[in-house]
């Protein structure tokens, strides 16, 4: 039986890469229509594929050679996160720090050409790949890097591993195993996704339309979210007495239905709503909007629209709260997607401006409930809104989030 | 860490530290598992089928250094051998890290939280330390753990860098919280990680 969660872990920094921008105005000036969303470029012109899909490419980051790209995304965003937190070495060294890191491709290995030349000949003598590979598990890099002692989880549950980096993060908390967590998630645009999706008949030839009537799939993207997660205990011994968001609630599931395809019915997601709100001691009602997971294709947009319209009718609300997708500005940046939402949502939150969901002129008809279709304008003193993630193996997750007073 | 085992199951390799494939296909055809299930997935729902008191109700946590080898090696192969990047669509899905976790929970009809965790390490200890964490937190009274691996040219060679005799296996654990009227809790002997344990269980 889940229950109120004993203390909220809160939120001391967070810092963001993507194709929404950089930093926190660039992406609030596309929120509001001030900057124009990326254009996403054909995969072959920006990486090693065949394929022409369009993608969403962090042009201006360069990696250096030889160093994995995503374990270098996420020490550049990582960096920025721990100086907004204000955490130094000093802090760091002396207390209980963990990370937890959502990925789908950095933890394997995806070397082509290195599995080819094995291929060739088992023997070979050749082990750098395989070591700079066993070196570069993000958690435990960042855990070298930073001196973390503190629980270090890599979760790689396909394209919720973001959204479930924070749960894992949150339990840690929770159950007292440290003070603080570094949460991440991150994933680079790589070949063996680009080829996965695109057989899978699921990638849109052009930018996505999440919840529109005219969608045709997905557009895979890359970039990293770090959150940093604290007790309100340690946040408070090192002078945070008023942070401004706080980790509310947080569910998962999974619908036990297919390796790919979500629940139509939207089962899952919605048993993971309903433990999310549990932990956060809410009703879907109390949510002021929705960041959905909106990748573009028909059967994410079904699942999503039946759980969010199957929710309010059980709890007696005549609608669901107004939920957007944010994956045509960003691409769906995989392991990345879940923080990197979740990121955005506390954004609009400050901000309280919520943007139409990008893309969508006109909703699905199909669908029983449509994304916004006009931006939205929160109430001073908005408090809640959510984050939802689904994923292949069924994965379902649901993140709270609530800007403190 | 305070757990206390309630159950556990093994699907141990052979002599040669892998996993017998007779045996294997005699559990797909015992289960009714369909041709996607691959070496790695036969073998953990095995251990799960196995195990005493198996609820459906208890989160799932699921750890792997390499995953699911033989999907990964078909998807490498495809790249390999294809250059248009015409890969086999269930090799990608299925060779997500997940993609074994997911497949027992839509067998066994378990629609709970599932936690799949990589690398390196002590990935093993890992698992149980975040079991505890599920448990300690108070959403689940039991947890259930997986933990495999499977043997490839590729894993047989990261492992040996890493230190580690390559071996097959799949175990799953029954877990709650131990408390102090329910007797010691569980852990490996002194001086043995939870791989150099099991590897001992399997006396292999």
């Amino acid at each position: 039986m889940i229950r109120r969660m004993t203390f909220d872990p809160v939120v001391t920094g967070f810092s963001h890469l993507s194709c929404a921008g950089t930093t926190d105005a660039e992406a609030l000036a596309l929120f509001h229509g001030e900057r124009l969303p990326a254009v996403p470029r054909p995969a072959c012109d920006v990486i090693d594929s065949s394929i022409s899909d369009p993608v969403f490419c962090l042009d201006s980051f360069r990696n250096a050679p030889g160093e994995p790209r995503t374990l270098a995304i996420i020490r550049a965003v990582v960096a920025k996160a721990m100086d907004a937190a204000g955490l130094t070495p000093d802090i760091l060294r002396n207390s209980v720090t963990g990370c937890a890191v959502g990925t789908t491709i950095a933890h394997q290995f995806t070397d082509t050409a290195y599995y080819a030349r094995l291929r060739e000949n088992p023997d070979t003598e050749e082990n750098a790949p395989v070591e700079l590979f066993l070196n570069s598990n993000p958690t435990e890099a960042i855990a070298r890097e930073y001196n973390l002692s503190g629980p270090l989880h890599t979760v790689s549950n396909a394209c919720s591993s973001g959204a479930d980096a924070m749960s894992i993060a949150a339990l840690c908390l929770l159950s007292g195993q440290c003070e603080r967590m570094v949460v991440v998630g991150a994933d680079e645009l790589h070949r063996t996704p680009v080829a996965g999706f695109h057989v899978l008949g699921v990638t849109s030839p052009f930018p996505c339309r999440p919840f529109d009537s005219a969608r045709a799939g997905l557009n895979l993207g890359e970039g990293a979210g770090v959150v940093i997660l604290e007790t309100p205990e340690c946040a408070r011994k090192r002078g945070i007495t008023k942070p401004e968001f706080a980790l509310r609630g947080f569910g998962m599931s999974c619908d036990a239905s297919h390796i790919t395809a979500p629940d139509a019915t939207g089962g899952g997601m919605k048993r993971a709503f309903r433990d999310a709100m549990a932990r956060a001691g809410l009703a879907p009602g109390d949510v002021a909007f929705i960041n959905a997971h909106g990748t573009g294709t028909v059967l994410n947009d079904r699942c999503e629209a039946a759980a969010f319209a199957g929710l309010a009718e059980e709890t007696g609300f005549a609608a669901p709260p107004p939920f957007l997708s944010t994956k045509r500005f960003t691409g769906h940046t995989l392991g990345a997607a879940g923080t990197l939402e979740f990121i955005f949502t506390m954004l609009m939150l400050r901000d309280g401006f919520v943007p139409a969901s990008p893309g969508c002129k006109t909703p699905d008809p199909a669908l029983p409930c449509a994304p916004l279709t006009s931006p939205l304008t929160l109430p001073a003193g908005t408090r809640f809104a959510a984050s939802t993630s689904l994923a292949f193996g069924g994965a379902d997750a649901v993140l709270i989030a609530e800007r403190l007073g | 860490m305070a757990l206390l085992l309630i159950a556990s199951s093994f699907t141990a390799p052979g002599a040669d530290l892998r996993w017998d494939d007779d045996f294997l296909r005699a559990e797909r055809a015992r289960l009714g598992l369909g041709r996607r299930s691959d070496r790695m997935t036969a073998a953990v729902l095995s251990a799960l089928d196995r195990l005493e008191d198996r609820p459906d109700d208890a989160p799932l946590l699921f750890g792997s250094m390499h995953g699911v080898q033989s999907r990964i090696t078909a998807l490498q192969n495809d790249l390999i051998d294809f250059p248009e990047d015409q890969i086999g669509a269930v090799s990608f899905s299925c060779s997500v890290h997940n993609a074994v976790p997911g497949a027992a929970a839509i067998h066994f009809g378990m629609k709970v939280p599932v936690f799949s965790l990589a690398g390196f390490d002590r990935l093993h200890d890992r698992v149980f330390s975040l079991a505890d964490a599920v448990l300690a937190a108070g959403d689940a009274d039991r947890a259930l753990v997986i933990l495999s691996e499977e043997r490839s040219t590729f894993a047989d060679r990261a492992m040996r860098l890493y230190g580690l005799e390559p071996m097959e296996f799949a175990a799953a654990f029954l877990l709650e919280r131990a408390g102090k009227e329910r007797g010691e809790a569980f852990r490996p002997p002194p001086g043995l990680d939870y791989f150099q344990w099991i590897r001992s269980l399997l006396s292999v």
